[in-house]
């Protein structure tokens, strides 16, 4: 009798990624108007481990950079390419639709509503510990979720998973319509949003990484671990019910799981589109459809993409920078078309 | 002995419209039990009430439980479902879409285990499966298809197999093949099977019992030769057919052009 190998995440596959992260991470890291020398980052890292003290070459001044400009941005940049290409692979697999992404709930519209709100309405400054920006993004992007999962299951008769995506369409396009009111009334703000919408990974310290650090983990923690059980959505909300799987409850877990995540990222970084589709369709093509390696390997993947994406942002128009966003879409919308035309159909 | 399946007074309403009225029935544990009707007759929602996917009033029982009581994961270690159209997740292979089978055998964080693999590697061998292991399943034919759907079913190894429509989408070959393979699979593993069936003479030739169904409600049971009638026939298919009682004891029904019809 044969023996039966069913798809799993191989250790190698894991270990490659691994590296493919440290080595997109440590070249991003040395670029920069002051370069640093690869060798001196990983010196400089081992001798921030406890009981570890390695002699670096780096002067006061580099050792700051390093610490308090470059890493941060690291960091940030991956927590959020992270979030992303999970929260993306999450949504995929609760919608069964190849191009659900979180721009499809309504999460980013509602998002940038909230931004554009701190922006034109709140002083930049305040006494809070968190920033209005973020927590108003935050909110908003909750409350778009909230106003597509409302719409969309207030339809009784032929509810299918194509409803809410339907449902975050419309939600999307009122809360855009909400914003461009805003910016027309309060144009002098239109700037400073402009640069948030496109997306952009700035960072004063520490502070953006610590932020969302939370929201990232616990997202992180529910969807990785609803991993085989979007497995057994993929056949659909019936059969999955017919092998004992309560469809509706994995998939609300696992939306609103994604959407934590994504509106946190999406508080500090602004609207990056794409990296949800991008990252989780690649590894599909190339390792396995399975969620048992999709998810995991889209956490990895996702955040050396965007780390890759913000160090060509910062470098091809150097001194000036692109936004993160505009290089996301250059490379997402081409494929977002790609799969669009290999895809069977949508939500079938 | 409590039957293995029972309803009693089970209606069902889906968007106001009475798609079972009231309807009362009794399946023996290891019996082969066909239901027969026309297009819309609620062959399909019967097999829903029992797999708990669908809102009914009244009582379905499995064995001596209820089944709106048990949990979707209770009820799916009690019966399996091979669906008239199943849904093929693109790039799945067979083997990893058998094993969802196992699914409510272990938690919902919990890999599968090397018994989970055995059962699945066991039935694969059993349903002549081991050269479909690598296999996309989008990209089987309808025979093959059947039978892996069969085997998922299979691997989650309940007492209660519900089949709709098994050989509606395959050709007179394929449609004896995979009968003669469940009539084999429940006389050794001694399973009970509910199967909604369009082909009149095929059903009669391999269920132990049939129930016709007609706007909810059980119109005639009986074995073949009692219910499959050209007057019922007549009556709630709106078809004319002659029966021949064939030698070796099937039941044969053939369809009549209306120039034909007596």
């Amino acid at each position: 009798m044969k023996v039966v190998e069913p798809s799993r995440l191989r250790l190698w596959w894991v270990a490659v990624a691994f590296g493919v992260l440290a080595f997109t991470a440590v070249i991003a890291i040395g670029f920069g108007a002051v370069a640093i020398d690869p060798g001196e980052i990983l010196r400089s890292l081992l001798d921030r481990l406890p009981f570890v003290d390695v002699e670096t070459g780096l002067n006061e001044r580099q050792e700051a950079i390093l610490w308090q400009i470059r890493m941060p941005r690291i960091v940030l940049g991956g927590l959020v390419g992270a979030t992303l290409a999970l929260s993306g692979g999450a949504y995929q697999g609760s919608f069964r639709n190849p191009l659900a992404d979180p721009y499809l709930l309504g999460v980013a519209a509602g998002a940038g509503l909230g931004a554009i709100l701190a922006f034109a309405y709140l002083p930049a400054t305040t006494g809070w510990p968190i920033g209005p920006l973020p927590l108003l993004a935050f909110l908003g992007g909750l409350g778009g979720v909230a106003l597509t999962y409302l719409v969309g299951y207030s339809v009784r008769a032929g509810r299918t998973s194509v409803t809410l995506i339907l449902a975050g369409v419309a939600v999307a396009a009122f809360l855009t319509a909400l914003q461009t009111y805003l910016l027309q009334r309060e144009s002098e703000t239109l700037r400073q949003v402009y640069g948030w919408i496109l997306g952009r990974l700035t960072t004063v310290g520490w502070g953006e990484v610590l932020l969302i650090l939370p929201y990232v983990i616990v997202a992180g923690v529910l969807v990785l671990g609803a991993r085989r059980r979007l497995d057994v959505l993929s056949v659909g909300d019936e059969e999955a019910r017919a092998l004992g799987v309560d469809a509706g409850r994995v998939r609300l877990v696992v939306v609103l799981a994604a959407t934590l995540g994504t509106a946190a990222v999406v508080a500090v970084s602004g609207l990056i589109g794409f990296v949800g589709i991008i990252v989780p369709h690649t590894i599909r093509i190339v390792f396995s459809t399975s969620y048992k390696v999709v998810l995991p390997l889209a956490v990895i993947y996702g955040a050396a993409f965007l780390i890759a994406a913000d160090l060509i942002a910062r470098t091809v128009v150097s001194p000036g920078e692109l936004p993160i966003g505009v290089v996301t879409a250059f490379f997402g919308a081409p494929f977002f078309a790609f799969v669009l035309r290999s895809s069977r159909g949508i939500g079938a | 002995m409590t039957a293995a399946i029972a309803f009693s007074d089970v209606s069902v309403r889906l968007g106001g419209a009475l798609i079972l009225d009231r309807l009362s029935l009794d399946i023996d544990g290891g019996s082969w039990v066909g239901l027969i009707g026309p297009n819309g007759a609620g062959k399909t929602t019967v097999l829903r009430c029992v797999g708990d996917a669908v809102e009914f009033e009244g009582r379905v029982n499995l064995g001596a439980k209820p089944v709106m009581e048990m949990t979707a994961r209770e009820v799916a270690l009690e019966v399996s479902l091979v669906p008239q159209h199943p849904v093929l997740p693109e790039g799945t292979n067979v083997v990893d879409y058998v094993l969802l089978g196992r699914t409510p055998h272990r938690g919902a964080m919990t890999s599968e285990s090397v018994h989970d693999l055995d059962v699945v590697g066991e039935v694969m061998h059993n349903l002549d499966l081991g050269d479909f292991s690598d296999r996309d399943v989008a990209s089987l034919s309808g025979g093959e298809l059947q039978r892996v759907v069969i085997a998922r079913a299979l691997a989650q190894q309940t007492p209660v197999l519900l089949l709709d429509e098994p050989t509606t989408a395959l050709d007179i070959g394929n449609q004896q093949e995979v009968m003669e393979l469940i009539d084999r699979l429940r006389h050794e593993r001694g399973l009970t099977v509910l199967s909604a069936m369009h082909d009149l003479t095929i059903a009669g030739q391999f269920t132990d019992r049939l129930l016709m169904l007609s706007e909810g409600t059980i119109v005639a049971e009986g074995s073949a030769s009692e219910v499959l009638t050209p007057d019922l026939i007549r009556q709630y298919y709106a078809a004319a057919v002659r029966v021949e009682h064939d030698p070796s004891g099937g039941v044969v029904v053939i369809p009549l052009r209306r120039s034909e019809s007596v």
